[in-house]
């Protein structure tokens, strides 16, 4: 089955619908544009191979006391 | 006369704090039409800040080893009594800062005098600092020319001899690629090194706060000051501070120095890459190393800063996109907009891309690269030529800056001297990242103090 090609306009208009952001007719293009660059660069991180070992990078901290913590 | 010297001269009672902030008061009064630099000049907190100096010196007490020095800080910074802009409409009609941040509470402690808030792309998110609100900052070196951002004022400031010492802010190379275009010292210190509290967030996955100077000596002084503690910023480290004053002289023995190839000996124009050669020239330094994978993780960084920035001013979005800076919206609300899936695959991306990268620090110290991949363009200008293809100036400016930022590693970025070593057009300046290890800082300070006495780094004059 061949991937369908992105359409970005469309994805956009949808996607904004789903998070209630309305996108003035205006500021669509300059959207579309920065989605398509969006794609290209998301194709090089996809195509880095990942196993279920490699955890996102951010650690987060359940903050409770630390040494020298003034909360 | 540089912050060390100044520092001296008032700590020994030869020269005023009050004297020294009159005079920096007057020069930014009679030259930053020129460059654009200041949005806001503090006059009174900086003539009460220098009379407290004063009066410390005089009652026998240390007025502090940045005593009367005059700095001023990228408009993210809070700065008590001033409303922060980051460089945005939409934050003028907020309430004024409550408290300084927590570098401007270190500076402040240390004796330095707060001259103001300083020019900046729309909430960190440029290369260029060309603002549509506060006015395009320019290159002191040029006035036609693009200053760099997004911490564009303050290397704006320290370049044309405004204040000795500024502040800014680097999530993508924002204080490599001004330093580099305007020709200074930039430090972007290890992730996590310095505390964040107090200045507006732009993707605090990536955000890092850090120094501009004009030499090497006035960046050791200005970042050993800031260093400390603070356990309101979740994601620094708690380390101890680790002074790299002391070290300047250490020299260059032991340490390993290699020149990155493949995506940073690539994707500049011929000064860029020039520029890495002439200092490994000086350093003597045959040896390239890889890091791999880098157009992947600028890739991730990319992603990460779209989807983390579209999120943060998403009620603005929603409420008010036309009080955006242009060159900022659309790619603000294109990043609201990102699948969480793209967001995720990049963050996990990153952390595999450290551990390769860290193995690389097994076999080498410092890592030359370049730091921008072309001279400061000219305002305006959007697309150039680069490897034979048309590609926009924007964003390319953080080609090499990225890669590096992405996983936290310390950069300082060191201007050369005599840019025509470089063949740059128009003698314009070009800087040089020196890269480490995380929490290296203390070997980028010894390759630049050589350097820096070799006379093959240093800021290039400003044209009268």
């Amino acid at each position: 089955m061949t991937q369908p090609p992105f359409d970005a306009e469309s994805y956009a208009r949808q996607a904004a619908a789903l998070i209630a952001l309305p996108i003035a007719p205006a500021h669509l293009p300059g959207v579309v544009a920065n989605l398509q660059t969006a794609a290209a660069m998301a194709a090089l991180v996809q195509a880095w191979p990942l196993g279920i070992a490699d955890e996102p990078a951010p650690v987060f901290v359940a903050q409770g006391t630390q040494p020298g913590s003034q909360k | 006369m540089n912050a060390a010297a100044t520092a001296a001269a008032i700590r020994a009672g030869q020269l005023r704090a009050t004297e020294v902030t009159e005079a920096a008061l007057a020069d930014i009064a009679a030259r930053n039409v020129r460059t654009n630099a200041f949005t806001e000049v503090t006059a009174a907190r900086a003539r009460a800040e220098a009379a407290a100096v004063d009066a410390a010196r005089a009652a026998g007490r240390d007025p502090g080893p940045l005593a009367g020095v005059p700095y001023a800080v990228k408009n993210l910074f809070d700065l008590e009594g001033v409303t922060t802009l980051a460089g945005a409409k939409i934050e003028r009609g907020r309430p004024a800062a409550a408290r300084d941040a927590f570098l401007v509470q270190r500076l402040r402690a240390a004796g330095a005098v707060c001259l103001g808030a300083l020019n900046m792309d729309e909430y960190a998110f440029g290369f260029t600092t060309e603002n549509a609100h506060d006015g395009d900052c320019r290159n002191p070196h040029d006035p036609a020319r693009v200053a760099g951002g997004s911490s564009g004022g303050p290397a704006v400031a320290v370049a044309d001899g405004l204040v000795p010492l500024t502040l800014g802010s680097d999530t993508n190379g924002s204080i490599r690629v001004p330093a580099s275009l305007c020709g200074i010292f930039g430090l972007k210190p290890t992730y996590g090194r310095l505390s964040r509290q107090g200045s507006y967030p732009f993707v605090t996955s990536l955000d890092h706060l850090g120094p501009f100077a004009r030499d090497v000596t006035d960046l050791a002084l200005a970042y050993d000051a800031l260093q400390g503690f603070d356990p309101q910023d979740p994601a620094q480290q708690q380390r101890p501070a680790e002074p790299v004053a002391p070290l300047l002289g250490a020299g260059l023995e032991g340490l390993r120095i290699a020149v990155a190839d493949d995506h940073f000996a690539r994707n500049g124009h011929p000064e860029a890459l020039a520029a890495v050669a002439v200092l490994a020239r000086a350093l003597g330094t045959t040896r390239r190393v890889t890091i791999p994978e880098a157009a992947r993780a600028r890739a991730a960084a990319f992603l990460i800063t779209m989807a983390e920035g579209g999120n943060l001013h998403l009620p603005d979005l929603r409420a008010r996109a036309e009080d955006f800076d242009p060159a900022t919206r659309d790619r603000f609300l294109a990043g609201a907009l990102l699948p969480a899936t793209w967001l995720v695959q990049a963050q996990r991306l990153r952390a595999a891309y450290r551990a390769v990268v860290l193995a690389v620090f097994e076999t080498v110290d410092v890592i030359l690269a370049p730091a921008t991949p072309f001279v400061a363009p000219p305002i305006g200008q959007a697309m150039t030529e680069i490897d034979g293809r048309i590609l926009p100036i924007r964003p390319n400016l953080g080609v090499y800056t990225q890669p590096i930022s992405c996983i936290g590693l310390p950069v300082l970025a060191v201007p050369l001297a005599d840019p025509g070593t470089a063949g740059t057009p128009h003698d314009l300046p070009i800087g040089v990242q020196l890269i480490a290890a995380p929490w290296r800082e203390d070997v980028l300070f010894r390759v630049a103090t050589a350097l820096e006495r070799a006379g093959i780094c240093g800021a290039p004059p400003v044209p009268a």
